[in-house]
């Protein structure tokens, strides 16, 4: 859910800015947010827990809407509601870190690179340098809260996905993501062809350090592959890319309920947490019903295991999308067929170990 | 947290990646677990051996499902966040 579209960085490769999501000014009041946490647990009763991943924009600008939430969670029953949080780490005060710790939040935190790399797309609206904050909220957030945290790094033109990881390796993190930006191809940023060719090979690089880890009998610290090597493990198609308008609903700062939060509203909208809770989970499954593969998917050898591609993403970057999604299929049914003979050691991409 | 023997270690993973893999075996454990396991008794523990199988079971379907939910997640292959 995005409590806001407002954000107090100004990234040049900002995905969000770049789609025009939201009308910029509208942030969640404090009162619409406890109403969220009620929608939900209204709506999503035949499900065990929620969990409650705050976006934007930058969340922690919106502090009162996060603070209501997180009390409002807190008369649940326990365990109702879990709560993540995407954020630069760029001006967090102590209320934010009792926030993140009251909540147990996961963490995902943005870092591309070093200062260099990282600063020179990371800056604030008036140029100003992040990556030294970024380094301080970590340490904050490491000393000062029980969050797990992954760091998300962003590859490149100029920065590779190899180049990421170390980095995000280097760091006191628990998990790493290191993808490739999603712009139309030709934007700046944007992978050269062959920068596009290497992105790949670093992949099958990131596969053969999984399976380095399964053999240590390690959980690994990159987990891209760890849902599509599992579903490999258990067998059967993936009937959509993911769980979006039926165990993934996107809220909108005013309280607008989407299939997911980077959908394009005048799409796909579902209908509002002040609305009747089934309304909108009726919606979704009508939303989700009407969802189509595109021809080309149908005779595509990793259809089942991407089950169509995300919804949000494939108008923008489409056919690029398509080839990355590929390989990491690929790389998936690589680190499967290494343990086919020996699952066991595959359970700890489940946390079984 | 108590340390469970490798051979306790074993059989819980091979009832997970069973329940996990065959379906009408994990209806069965949730239901029957003694028809399911061949026992005429179970245990305190080995009843909490069984939720904990079936728990499992369900976060790796959770998780399989979720593959872009956690993506905005926090390890979806969209790379958005």
């Amino acid at each position: 859910m995005a409590t806001t579209w407002e954000c107090n960085l100004a990234c040049s490769y900002c995905f969000v800015r770049g789609q025009g999501l939201g009308a910029p000014g509208v942030r969640m009041t404090p009162g619409l947010a406890a109403r969220v946490v009620d929608a939900l647990d209204e709506g999503l009763a035949h499900v065990e827990s929620v969990c409650l991943h705050l976006y934007g924009g930058e969340p922690l600008t919106n502090l009162p809407a996060m603070r209501a939430m997180v009390e409002r969670a807190g008369i649940k029953r326990p365990g109702r509601f879990r709560f993540a949080i995407t954020t630069n780490g760029v001006a967090a005060g102590r209320e934010a870190f009792d926030l993140l710790e009251a909540g147990r939040f996961q963490v995902v935190l943005s870092i591309d690179g070093p200062a260099e790399v990282h600063d020179e797309c990371r800056r604030t609206p008036d140029g100003r340098p992040t990556h030294a904050a970024v380094l301080r909220f970590l340490e904050t957030l490491r000393t000062r809260t029980r969050c797990p945290v992954r760091g998300s790094a962003v590859v490149r033109s100029g920065w590779s996905l190899a180049q990421a990881d170390a980095y995000l390796r280097s760091l006191p993190i628990d998990l790493i993501k290191a993808q490739a930006v999603r712009l139309p191809p030709g934007s700046p940023y944007a992978l050269t062809p062959a920068e596009r060719l290497q992105y790949l090979a670093d992949l099958e690089e990131a596969g053969r350090r999984v399976i380095a880890d399964l053999e240590a009998g390690r959980p690994p610290r990159d987990d891209r592959f760890s849902s599509r090597v599992l579903q490999l493990l258990r067998g059967g198609a993936r009937a959509a890319f993911c769980g979006a308008g039926v165990t993934a609903f996107g809220i909108a700062p005013d309280g607008t309920v989407l299939p997911c939060v980077l959908v394009d509203p005048r799409r796909a909208r579902l209908g509002h947490v002040a609305g009747a809770p089934g309304e909108w989970v009726e919606a979704g499954l009508r939303w989700r019903s009407a969802q189509r593969p595109q021809p080309r998917c149908l005779s595509c050898s990793a259809f089942p295991l991407c089950g169509g591609g995300c919804p949000a993403v494939l108008p923008v970057c489409g056919d690029d999308e398509c080839e990355l999604v590929r390989k990491n299929c690929e790389v998936a049914r690589a680190v499967f067929e290494r343990f086919r003979a020996a699952p066991h050691a595959l359970l700890a991409l489940a946390g079984v170990v | 947290m108590e340390k469970k023997s490798p051979a306790y270690t074993k059989r819980q993973k091979d009832l997970i990646l069973r329940a996990l893999t065959d379906v009408e075996f994990r209806r069965l454990l949730a239901s029957d677990p003694l028809r399911a396991l061949g026992k005429s008794s179970l245990t305190p523990e080995g009843r909490k051996q069984v939720e904990l199988v079936l728990a499992t079971v369900k976060e790796v379907e959770a998780k399989i499902t979720n593959l872009a939910d956690q993506l905005l997640c926090l390890n979806g292959p969209c790379g958005i966040c």
